[in-house]
Order: C-alpha cells, then sequence, then structure tokens
C-alpha cells in the first residue's frame, strides 16, 4: 500500500472530513436564511396545478386521484402536511411539514406534489 | 475469474444484500423518496480495497437490482445506482491517487453517494424544492461514511487472511 497507511486516521482525512461537514453546515445557514416563508399552498398532480390555497387558513382537504387514490392535505398554523393516504410507501405522510418558499412534500406513487410559493 | 474469487465476490454480495435489507428497514426521510442511507457502500469500500474498482461496480450494481427488486421500488433502484456509482468512480479517484485513510475515503464516498442520489432527484422530479435537504444529505452521508469507515478499517485485518485465501487474480 505505499508509503501511507491506510488504517490509520491522519490530521489530512481530518481536515478532509472537517471541510465536508462545514461545507454542509454552510448550506444549511444559507437556507434556513435565505428562503422567505411562503404564503399559499398549491397542489399539482402530473406537474398539473389543481388546487391553491391560502396558508394562513387552517383547512383539511381530501385530494381524490382519477384511480380512487387519495391524500389528505392538513394546513395549520402556517404549515401544511399530508396527514393520510392511501399509497404503498407512506413517505409523503412521513415528511415533515413544509412552510418555506419552494419547500415541497412529494407523493411520488401518486404523482402529487404539495409546493409553497409566495403570491 | 478462478472459482475462489468468484466465490469470495459472491459471498461479499451476499453481505452487501444483507446490508442492504437492513438499510431498508430503517426508515429515514431525507426529502429525497427513495434515499438510503448507505449501509452496503461498507462491503463496497471492501471489494475496492481489496479488488478494483471494476470489481467493486459489478457488486454494487448487482446488489442494488436485487435488493431493489426484493425491497423496495423502482425509484430506490435509479437513486441507489446513480448514488453507489458515482461514488465508487470518486473513491476510486481518491484511493488510487491520494493518501487518505479508508475512514476519509469512506466520508466522501457516502456525501458523494447522497449528493448523487440528490441529482437523481433534481433530474426525476423537476422541482427545485428540495434543495433545501442538500445540507442534510450532505452532512449524514459524512457522518455515515465515517461509521462505515471505521468498521470497514476494523473489518480489513481481520478479513484479509479469507479474502487473500479465496485468491484475489
Amino acid at each position: 500500500m505505499k508509503t501511507n497507511n491506510p488504517y490509520m486516521i491522519k490530521k489530512k482525512d481530518l481536515m478532509l472530513i472537517l471541510a465536508i461537514l462545514t461545507i454542509g453546515i454552510i448550506l444549511l445557514l444559507i437556507f434556513k436564511f435565505a428562503f422567505k416563508n411562503g404564503n399559499t399552498v398549491t397542489v399539482s398532480v402530473n406537474n398539473k396545478v389543481i388546487a391553491s390555497y391560502p396558508l394562513s387558513e387552517d383547512r383539511r382537504q381530501v385530494f381524490y386521484l382519477d384511480d380512487n387514490s387519495y391524500n389528505e392535505l392538513l394546513i395549520e398554523n402556517n404549515t401544511v402536511r399530508i396527514i393520510t393516504a392511501d399509497c404503498p410507501d407512506l413517505l409523503c405522510v412521513k415528511q415533515y411539514k413544509i412552510n418555506r418558499c419552494g419547500e415541497t412534500i412529494v407523493c411520488l406513487p401518486h404523482k402529487l406534489v404539495v409546493e409553497i410559493i409566495s403570491k | 475469474m478462478n472459482t475462489k474469487k468468484l466465490s469470495v465476490l459472491s459471498m461479499l454480495l451476499a453481505l452487501a444484500l444483507i446490508f442492504g435489507y437492513i438499510e431498508a428497514l430503517i426508515p429515514i426521510y431525507l426529502g429525497v423518496p427513495g434515499a438510503k442511507l448507505g449501509l452496503p457502500n461498507a462491503i463496497i469500500l471492501l471489494t475496492m480495497f481489496f479488488y478494483g474498482p471494476k470489481e467493486a461496480f459489478i457488486i454494487n450494481i448487482a446488489r442494488i437490482l436485487l435488493t431493489g427488486f426484493l425491497f423496495t421500488n423502482m425509484f430506490s433502484i435509479i437513486y441507489s445506482l446513480s448514488g453507489g456509482l458515482l461514488s465508487i468512480c470518486i473513491m476510486h479517484v481518491f484511493m488510487k491517487y491520494t493518501t487518505f485513510s479508508i475512514t476519509a475515503i469512506s466520508a466522501i464516498g457516502g456525501t458523494v453517494h447522497n449528493i448523487g442520489q440528490f441529482l437523481m432527484a433534481l433530474f426525476v422530479l423537476k422541482t427545485i424544492g428540495i434543495i433545501s435537504y442538500l445540507p442534510f444529505l450532505i452532512i449524514v452521508g459524512c457522518a455515515m461514511g465515517i461509521i462505515l469507515g471505521v468498521l470497514v478499517t476494523l473489518l480489513i485485518p481481520v478479513t484479509s487472511k479469507l479474502i487473500k485465501q479465496g485468491g484475489t487474480s
């Protein structure tokens, strides 16, 4: 293995790891402060917007898709999330609530995208 | 390729499958539906250390397809493929031309794996909204890489005799 020992963690390794983590943290801070809070929620299926609601009004809405499958949306406290659905993986339900411009919740099996925009 | 090498590689593939199964059991949502932690990268790294990038590619593609059809879905396959192949490329470059330790290379590999998944998600979903998850993907990828890197560093002395006996020609 040449003259270096690939097992021992040396200073350059720690520097590299620190560099990666620093980039990650810097990006985190940029995204946290650069994106404003949006005021409108749009729901799109197959890239076509089918509904749009203001974020400020609490609302509970079920969206039925062509083949009778559904996603249920909950808007409260100026955030939005999907609370129930009948897609096989339920990843959209497990997703955290969103409130910032550009943030999205995606239900891949239903091709449904919930997005926050600013009107 | 002799039979001994074939059997060692098959064993590594089976190990990668098991790691992939455990990975599929852990529900972690990083904004990209279908994104995974990257546990089998430990086995891929091991393969790269003992054999090389070619064998690592083969094992990675094989286990991604098998894991995808057995435990997860089509999107996981696409994301894992893009993440894993990019990761192997970058890891090989670092392994061959620099003198970083296994742990650091694994950290790089883990980060690149997640960045690869993110880029593929950008391509598939066509929305820029998921970019807010990029910092988490980088940090978690790096952390997972470090953990797996330490694991592989500890595993190499233990397994080297077994693998060398299997033949590396």
